[in-house]
């Protein structure tokens, strides 16, 4: 077949109807290349806070557009099947640009706080977040990767972003080294994947598996492959020695970016392939999963007990979450995907405050994560002590916050699809965590440390303080972001 | 069609597939025996580039183009990914001199 007798039958129609499935990760891509050419034309003083409102412009753009489409277009595939518009790639569109947006609102002051260009750093946000859209819509062994690499390398850059930094530099040196090798491993699992289905397209995939091909050794290795490269990417134990080092080393709001952003990119790449691609292997990967759940809750809780550091804590703590997170996606179905999706999206807002209070508290030498730096917190500005008690209760589980009803869907979801022992592991250690999540209020709520007042941007309180109020109110009133969760799960909920 | 027909003499895909095995193990142990950055770097790539042999053999195999587009895609990637790996690792030599990745270790606990 040549060039000549394929493109008359792709037609304009058709391509505006594949350019719709994507319009959020399109409009993105093109606020990112306006943001680009603005930053080379703008006079240097002007141009920081240019790019900000461009990046922050086209990310309520893409959020609209697909709460647009959410409501009101049908969902389908695009570009002979690599892509969808369903509605599970909505959801984590959405997720995906509101996190841009609270990344954009605490980074402007923290990045001129630190001397650090702007421009560049939004753009190369925007870039990471068009990455975790691409491998949230992909439904193509190929766009998986595209996505993933491209979330990723963008995301090198950004964590050596504080350049004079020597702990930035190293931060980016081991994220690039860990991510490449783990990248190499889902690429070679995927390549035998191919080699046993014949295909990329995952619902050929699913296809072919069910019927011959089942028991092919290369198929099970590809899977493991996959398996090992996607634990690196969400920080699950055993393949979570990265993590700590990362966090600790990168600037604060690319550590609250990707701490939320990766984690929920790589979630919907594992439903995206395990799930949608591999149904009938469930016991296999079901299996590989929840041994790296088992290990990620107890790795995660031990190690977080003994950090000085608040970002390596949170980031032991992310790997605690992580596992839990894996129980929803180990039972899927309706209930469990939904589980996932909606403890996903609050996570987001817990997760992303507790950091954003720690971005109020770096100066202009460095970043100040020490637990012993947020003594005296409420003296110095007790709104933002208050918020910071509210993410802890919340990443602990307790009510009526959202990290309690998230657990709730999670192990409910688990129990009811027979993983009991794993879900009583994720109690004890759910109880562990409390230890470690209370110790980072003693400091905050005690009367020695620092006095002076603590001063926060316009931008980053609206920030926190929406994060704060949603990680209530989401818990409150969980029905409308849970009947969002399981539709969202649709695609892959099954009957 | 399970076989290569190079020059008349027919070789065997699995011979290919052992090869990119071979490829990809030495990488991997590469990666995790090796000290120097740099070379920690070219042993990725050695990886990448077993998975994408994997892939055009397999596309030779099933007689189906999508094993090459995927191949042609990873490289354009992992040029890319080596951009970036390279500058980083610039930047870090010139601030301090790190032939040793045991010595990027600031950050522990």
């Amino acid at each position: 077949m040549t060039l000549a007798e394929v493109l008359p039958t792709y037609g304009w129609s058709q391509a505006l109807a594949d350019l719709g499935q994507i319009s959020p990760i399109a409009t993105l891509l093109g606020f990112m290349l306006f943001a680009i050419v603005a930053d080379l034309v703008i006079p240097p003083k002007r141009r920081s806070g240019v790019v900000a409102m461009i990046a922050v412009t086209g990310l309520a753009y893409s959020l609209g557009t697909a709460a647009y489409r959410w409501l009101y277009e049908q969902g389908g595939p695009a570009y002979s099947g690599m892509a969808t518009g369903d509605s599970f790639a909505l959801f984590f569109d959405v997720l995906f640009a509101s996190l841009g947006i609270l990344t954009v609102a605490i980074s402007h002051s923290y990045l001129q706080k630190r001397g650090m260009r702007e421009g560049e750093f939004h753009i190369l946000m925007l870039g990471s977040i068009i990455g975790m859209m691409v491998l949230a819509s992909a439904t193509s062994l190929v766009t998986v990767f595209l996505g993933l690499e491209l979330l990723s390398i963008a995301l090198y850059i950004a964590s050596g972003f504080a350049r004079d930094d020597n702990r930035s530099q190293e931060a980016a040196a081991k994220y690039l080294l860990v991510g490449g090798f783990a990248s190499a491993f889902v690429l070679y699992g995927m390549a035998l994947v191919y080699g046993a289905a014949g295909t990329t397209l995952i619902p050929e995939i699913a296809k072919q598996v069910s019927g011959t091909a089942a028991n092919n050794p290369l198929l099970t290795l590809g899977i493991v492959l996959m398996g090992v490269g996607f634990a690196f990417k969400v920080s699950a134990a055993p393949f979570h020695m990265w993590t700590p080092d990362v966090y600790q080393g990168a600037p604060i709001p690319v550590t609250a970016f990707m701490s939320v952003g990766t984690k929920a990119a790589a979630f919907a790449m594992i439903i995206r392939v395990f799930a949608g691609g591999l149904p009938h292997l469930a016991p296999e990967w079901q299996a590989l999963l929840a041994f790296v759940a088992a290990t990620s809750m107890v790795v995660g809780n031990l190690m977080a007990i003994t950090q000085s550091s608040l970002k390596r804590l949170l980031a032991y703590s992310g790997v605690a979450q992580a596992g839990y997170v894996l129980i929803g996606v180990i039972a899927g179905g309706k209930i469990g995907l939904a589980a996932v999706l909606y403890y996903l999206f609050v996570y987001m807002f817990m997760n992303f405050g507790a950091f954003a209070v720690v971005t109020l508290l770096a100066g202009p030498d460095g970043d100040r994560d020490r637990l012993s730096d947020l003594s005296g917190l409420y003296r110095r500005n007790w709104p933002m002590a208050v918020l910071m008690t509210i993410f802890m209760l919340s990443l602990a589980g307790f009510p009526p916050t959202v990290g309690f009803f998230g657990k709730l869907f999670l192990f409910t979801a688990g129990v009811s699809a027979g993983y009991t022992w794993l879900v009583v592991l994720a109690l004890i250690m759910s109880v562990v965590s409390v230890y470690y999540y209370v110790r980072v209020l003693v400091p905050v709520w005690s009367t020695t440390g620092r006095a002076e007042p603590l001063r926060a941007s316009p931008s980053s309180t609206l920030a926190i303080v929406l994060s704060g109020v949603l990680s209530v109110a989401l818990g409150l009133y969980p029905t409308t972001l849970l009947v969002a969760a399981q539709f969202g799960a649709l695609p892959y909920g099954g009957p | 069609m399970s076989t290569f027909d190079a020059g008349g003499s027919q070789l065997d895909t699995s011979w290919f597939l052992l090869l990119a095995a071979v490829l990809f193990i030495l990488g991997t142990v590469g990666v995790l025996v090796r000290r120097n950055p740099l070379v920690i770097l070219i042993c990725i790539e050695l990886m990448l580039n077993a998975a994408n042999l994997t892939l055009v053999a397999f596309s030779r195999q099933l007689q189906n183009l999508e094993g090459q587009l995927f191949a042609l895609m990873s490289m354009t990637v992992a040029a890319a990914e080596a951009v970036v790996g390279l500058a980083i690792l610039v930047d870090i030599f010139r601030h301090r001199d790190a032939e040793d990745v045991d010595d990027l270790s600031e950050l522990k606990g």
